[in-house]
């Protein structure tokens, strides 16, 4: 009753940085990128000035909206394996869950998001209030 | 069960029935799925029948949550590692839940009509 892998991240990024810095990067490997808050369900198309919605921390990331419309109908079916990355921002740590943390999809963004993350690019950049995917 | 704490166990039809056909319920352990990461065991969550995106987030197929078991929860459960620790728990051996814990059981979306309309 339970799949995926869970991946935890330590970080130093305030949680709304941390989701920011997670999204850009998922945004370069899939450009028609899609995002749902876990728990209201509300789905949005980021990237251009959309800004990503504040206070999001439990997000599902979807390849396309394609692939958003078949999770909402299967659910984690094999046919829809590494479509969709589920993203847990907490206080000093992010977990991602995906299906295989040794795709070739998951090894590129797992290696980015680590990178990002422990070195806390935003505390070096500045402030990221109003930031766009 | 009103007030308790409850953890669930959702699962599909098959598993359903022969867990329910017995008198003390009793979740087995298992592998989870590839690539095997999580621990050997019975996997539980406290996310209730209701819960927006429930496949989704345990992902799993939809399939696998058509049926549930609800239960009070004792504490001894152990939460997996990362955030989804704050939902699933599991145990490492099979889990027995005897008469006096047992809650509501049955066919989530069933439920979920039937608890609307009371």
């Amino acid at each position: 009753m339970i799949g995926g892998v869970d991946i935890v991240i330590p970080t130093g990024a305030s949680p709304r940085d941390a989701m920011v810095v997670s999204l850009r990067l998922i945004k370069r490997i899939w450009p028609d990128v899609v995002i749902e808050d876990a728990d209201s369900g509300e789905k949005s198309v980021i990237g251009g000035t959309e800004l990503i919605p504040e206070g999001m921390t439990d997000v599902f990331v979807y390849q396309n909206m394609e692939m958003a419309k078949k999770w909402d109908e299967l659910g984690a079916e094999p046919e829809l394996i590494d479509t969709m990355i589920h993203i847990l921002v907490r206080q000093d740590e992010v977990t991602v869950v995906v299906d295989d943390p040794n795709s070739k999809m998951s090894r590129l963004f797992l290696s980015g998001m680590k990178s990002a993350l422990r070195m806390n690019i935003f505390a070096m950049a500045g402030p990221s209030q109003g930031a766009a995917a | 069960m009103m007030g308790m704490m409850r953890q669930f166990h959702y699962t599909n039809e098959k598993a359903y029935k022969a867990i329910s056909s017995q008198l003390t319920w009793l979740f087995k352990a298992s592998q989870p799925p590839m690539p095997r990461v999580h621990p050997f065991g019975a996997y539980f969550t406290d996310f209730p029948i209701e819960t927006p995106n429930l496949a989704k987030k345990l992902r799993i197929p939809k399939s696998k949550i058509e049926y549930f078991f609800a239960f009070e929860d004792v504490g001894d459960l152990q939460s997996i590692d990362g955030g989804r620790g704050e939902h699933i728990f599991y145990s490492a051996d099979d889990y027995p839940v005897e008469k006096n814990r047992q809650g509501l059981h049955g066919n989530r979306i069933e439920v979920i009509a039937m608890e609307e309309q009371s």
